[in-house]
């Protein structure tokens, strides 16, 4: 649960000062950190789904979230719902393939350290 | 497998992430929550209390804004001023200043792609962004109005270049691109824009294209240069309109001799503005009404004026309201076009101005001979040979590229193009205009109704309009004002002109003490509403105003009807529903069509003419009658003038106004009645009889029993004001309202035109006004400030303004957001 929390936090405070993509680098940090947990995938999923869920929360005290779904939806000629599905699906993925290709490069970088011999 | 399959994922995200697929823009920071487009949720509104830097402040600017979101500015320089307008202009209009100069210069294939490219096509070829380049080059940088358009360009560019990522409007987003740099020409290119939109108007267009049907002689009786109905904008001495009725010359046989002109016209602006005579071709509304009353006949004994600028209803508007005050030498209220560091339409402490269209004939082509049909380099003038200007025009796509490349030739009278296998230029008054804006921050500075004129009269070229203004000495004055060629010969633009003789150029423009104008009439009143300026029978020469004249006739009869007219009744007035053609017209329809017609369904007759006697003339939201009686003159329109349509076309070429129908229908025995379609020789009354009976029927077959809500008004017309993109959803549409076609407020064809601004100023010892606009402050379609306008603008209501002298002269409750500018060394 502290794990899920902190991956919502820093892919909330990474979306901030980085943007989208900051999702990416706090998913593939996970990964490489979760990497015998096999990074966890789902759960950097759905942590970096409630790092957004946060940002749009703030988004909303502003009082006009709805409107901001009806206006942007209908510009793009799609339903509200699919908009605001779609935006949390996007964290969702990266978090998810960012997580699982994190553990795949730390699952590498632990063989590789197993494949040296020590020389002292 | 799954972490392949999961790096696939992960780098298609960050490729559809970071790029536009299609229309859809780059879905990774159009989303994500922090600064993409849901955080406009967080910036809708301004804040309460805000400051910012700005580079060249010479000292702080303070901006009050008050409940109606209106910014007020005070500075202790105009220079700062102007810094201080720009700057709230962008932060509340800052994608419309980009699309509108997009669309002046010929640029909007930068964000809609190669579909764009005719409309950018019309604007270069029309030589309007050559025209901005010399004016500012001729305007110089050092001049004190230079001073304050630069200053105005440094305000836009100070908020675009502190402005939150947050606040990025949404259109930019949807489009993916960004605020560029606001330049001193863009205000020039704006301008050049607003001359297009009013300035393009050629009357003989319309009379060319008649005469290609039914000849010369009968064009000019159904295009007349004088209105058969007379009630002029300079009081010509009556109390009633006069009809100049007379019997029009018959269809003849077909003319194209002039053909050439309607030709070149349909080159050079093939947009068409020119190109109506559809059947259901809306009336013209692209009109303005404004009126003044003199302390004699106002209840408060002070001097009253009222605008109201008919225009292309847009939101954003095309009008953003400010106050600039700088304690001794400027306090201007108004509005102004975003872009334009002026006040259009309002008023000082002294004086207010509004402005109609003049509708003046100011365009006119020339028959080239060059040195080379398809590589020209010279034009021939009196035997000798000049240089021809060349200009390549590139035009750019959405990603930079160049979709098309023009070659654009001027000649000393302006552009050139190749029309039918021949080389026509076109000489046009607001390709010569340029110190526009200065005559405006002029007249923000006047302290009465003629040193405004005056001003104007200097400074003021294109587009030509009927200027009122209404003083606090009491004084009302009206004044064309604009730039009317004279010309040689019969001294009017309705034929292609031979280029090579400078004999065919303009000899200059009329002097202004020949326009029309009128001050502190008898009357006690001044009104236009685009009608003719002067009566014919009073001076000679024509100025303008081909349009109907049922809104000036309707203004003048309220106006002659009340001797104490208050600030109240003047914004009654500006959404009367009554109309003087439905007086004219409901009484030749229902006076002459009671009797049995060859071919006419008795019963539907019978009908009609019972419901339109029941009519009470008014275009009210709930009124069931109306509808009936638009149907019966568009059954009318399209009986009478069948002549005008080719051979198997129900399109006419052109079509008269109703001022000319209503000339025909004193003569009941005309050939134009004759219905070409039936064997037998129909007369007026025939035509009037079945006109009705069809609209009765097709009424009744369209919105079930009379009394059913089907015949409400304000099911069948409707007020749409389109977002600026066409998108629906940031649009307003549908909109019920009072008024139909030709009454004060008008509303017809596609209702995209309207009022765009209603204005009422008492000038008093302290100014009072109220005023409204279809729209809101904000350009932020998230914003609450964005449509907050819209229902009182529907209702008819204006709302009191605010004219504080200081900043403290705005309580507390009556402000909604403060905004402090500091200068900020560069």
């Amino acid at each position: 649960m502290i794990a899920l929390l902190v991956i919502a936090m820093a892919a909330g405070a990474f979306t901030f000062i980085a943007g989208w993509w900051g999702v990416v680098v706090v998913a593939l940090g996970a990964g490489i950190v979760f990497s015998k947990d096999d990074g966890r995938p789902w759960r950097v999923a759905l942590g970096a789904t409630m790092g957004w869920v946060l940002l749009l929360g703030l988004d909303a005290m502003g009082g006009r979230f709805g409107r901001v779904a009806t206006a942007v939806s209908g510009s793009m000629s799609i339903p509200s719902a699919a908009l605001l599905g779609v935006t949390l699906l996007l964290p969702g993925l990266m978090g998810w393939s960012g997580a699982t290709v994190g553990a795949a490069i730390g699952h590498a970088v632990q063989y590789r350290r197993r494949a040296v011999p020590d020389v002292m | 497998m799954r972490v392949a399959g999961a790096f696939v994922v992960l780098i298609g995200l960050l490729v559809a992430g970071a790029r536009r697929i299609g229309p859809a823009p780059a879905l990774g920071p159009f989303l994500e929550p922090a600064h993409g487009v849901w955080s406009l949720a967080r910036s809708a509104e301004l804040p309460r209390k805000s400051s910012a830097a700005v580079v060249n402040l010479g000292a702080a600017v303070r901006v009050v804004y008050d409940e109606r979101a209106v910014p007020h500015i005070f500075a202790t320089t105009e220079e700062d001023a102007y810094r201080g307008l720009g700057y709230v202009v962008a932060r509340d209009r800052l994608f419309q200043l980009y699309v509108q100069t997009l669309a002046a210069t010929g640029r909007l294939t930068e964000i809609a792609g190669a579909r764009a490219l005719p409309l950018d096509r019309e604007m270069r070829g029309l030589g309007l962004p050559r025209a901005a380049e010399r004016a500012i080059a001729a305007a110089g940088d050092t001049t004190a109005f230079m001073r304050l358009v630069n200053a105005y360009a440094d305000g836009v560019n100070a908020y675009v270049r502190q402005m939150p990522a947050a606040e990025l409007p949404l259109e930019f987003r949807l489009t993916g691109t960004r605020p560029p740099v606001w330049s001193a020409i863009d205000s020039y290119h704006l301008f050049n824009r607003m001359g297009y939109t009013l300035a393009y108007l050629a009357v003989e267009n319309d009379r060319s294209a008649a005469a290609s049907r039914v000849g010369a002689r009968a064009a000019d009786a159904l295009f007349p240069d004088d209105s058969p109905i007379q009630e002029p904008i300079q009081p010509n001495g009556q109390s009633a309109p006069r009809m100049d009725f007379h019997a029009l010359a018959p269809p003849g046989a077909p003319d194209t001799s002039a053909s050439l002109m309607l030709a070149a016209s349909r080159v050079f602006v093939p947009s068409g503005q020119h190109a109506r005579g559809n059947p259901d071709d809306p009336p013209r509304t692209m009109a303005s009404n404004n009126w003044a009353v003199s302390p004699s006949r106002s209840a408060s004994g002070h001097a009253l004026l009222a605008g109201d600028p008919h225009l292309d209803l847009s939101l954003p508007s095309i009008w953003y309201e400010a106050h600039v005050v700088v304690p001794g030498r400027l306090d201007v209220y108004g509005v102004t076009i975003p872009g334009a560091p002026a006040m259009v339409i309002g008023f000082n402490r002294d004086v207010a101005w509004t402005f109609t269209n003049t509708g003046a004939d100011v365009v006119d082509y020339y028959s080239e001979q060059v040195d080379d049909e398809a590589h020209p380099t010279r034009y021939q003038v009196d035997g000798a040979w000049r240089p021809l200007e060349q200009r390549i025009e590139r035009y750019r796509g959405m990603h930079r590229e160049v979709v098309a490349t023009d070659t654009m030739y001027f000649t000393h009278r302006g552009p050139m193009r190749r029309v039918r296998n021949r080389w026509i230029s076109m000489r046009w008054t607001v390709l010569e205009a340029g110190r526009e804006l200065s005559a405006f921050y002029g007249i923000a500075h006047a302290t009465s109704a003629a040193q405004l004129e005056s001003i104007m009269g200097a400074s003021y070229k294109a587009p030509a309009q009927n200027m009122l203004a209404a003083d606090r000495g009491g004084h009302i004055a009206m004044q064309s004002t604009g730039r009317f060629p004279i010309r040689a010969g019969d001294g009017k633009g309705s034929g292609v002109r031979d280029g090579r003789f400078s004999a065919s150029d303009w000899l200059g423009a009329l002097p202004v003490a020949q326009y029309p104008h009128a001050a502190d009439p008898g009357q006690g009143y001044l009104a236009s509403a685009n009608q003719q300026p002067i009566d014919p029978r009073v001076a000679a020469g024509w100025w303008g105003g081909n349009y109907d004249p049922w809104r000036a006739m309707r203004i003048n009869a309220l106006l002659r009807a009340d001797s104490a007219v208050t600030p109240a009744a003047m914004q009654r007035f500006q959404t009367d529903p009554g109309s003087a053609r439905a007086d004219l017209f409901v009484p030749a329809f229902l006076g002459v069509a009671r009797r049995t017609v060859p071919g006419v369904n008795a019963n539907a007759l019978a009908n009609g003419i019972r419901l339109l006697a029941q009519w009470d003339r008014k275009y009210t939201k709930d009124n069931r009658r109306a509808v009936l009686f638009e149907e019966a003159m568009r059954e009318l329109v399209r009986r009478t003038w069948d002549e005008l349509a080719a051979e198997g076309d129900t399109r006419r070429v052109a079509t008269p106004s109703t001022a000319v129908l209503a000339e025909l229908l004193a003569d009941s025995a005309s050939q134009w009645w004759d219905d070409r379609s039936t064997p037998q020789v129909e007369r007026r009354d025939d035509i009037l009889a079945a006109s009705l009976a069809a609209a009765y029927t097709t009424v009744h077959l369209r919105s079930g029993e009379p009394d059913a809500d089907g015949w409400r008004w304000d099911r069948i017309r409707f007020a749409n004001i389109n977002h600026l993109l066409r998108l629906p959803a940031l649009s307003a549409l549908k909109l019920p309202v009072q008024g139909g076609p030709e009454t004060l407020s008008p509303s017809s064809g596609t209702g995209t035109h309207g009022s765009s601004w209603r204005m009422v100023v008492e000038l008093g010892s302290e100014i009072r006004a109220w005023a409204t606009y279809p729209g809101g402050q904000s350009g932020n379609p998230i914003s609450t400030r964005y449509d907050d306008r819209i229902p009182l603008w529907t209702r008819g209501e204006l709302q009191p303004l605010h004219v504080p002298r200081t900043p403290d002269g705005l309580t507390s409750a009556q402000r909604s957001s403060e905004l402090d500018l500091i200068p900020r060394r560069p």
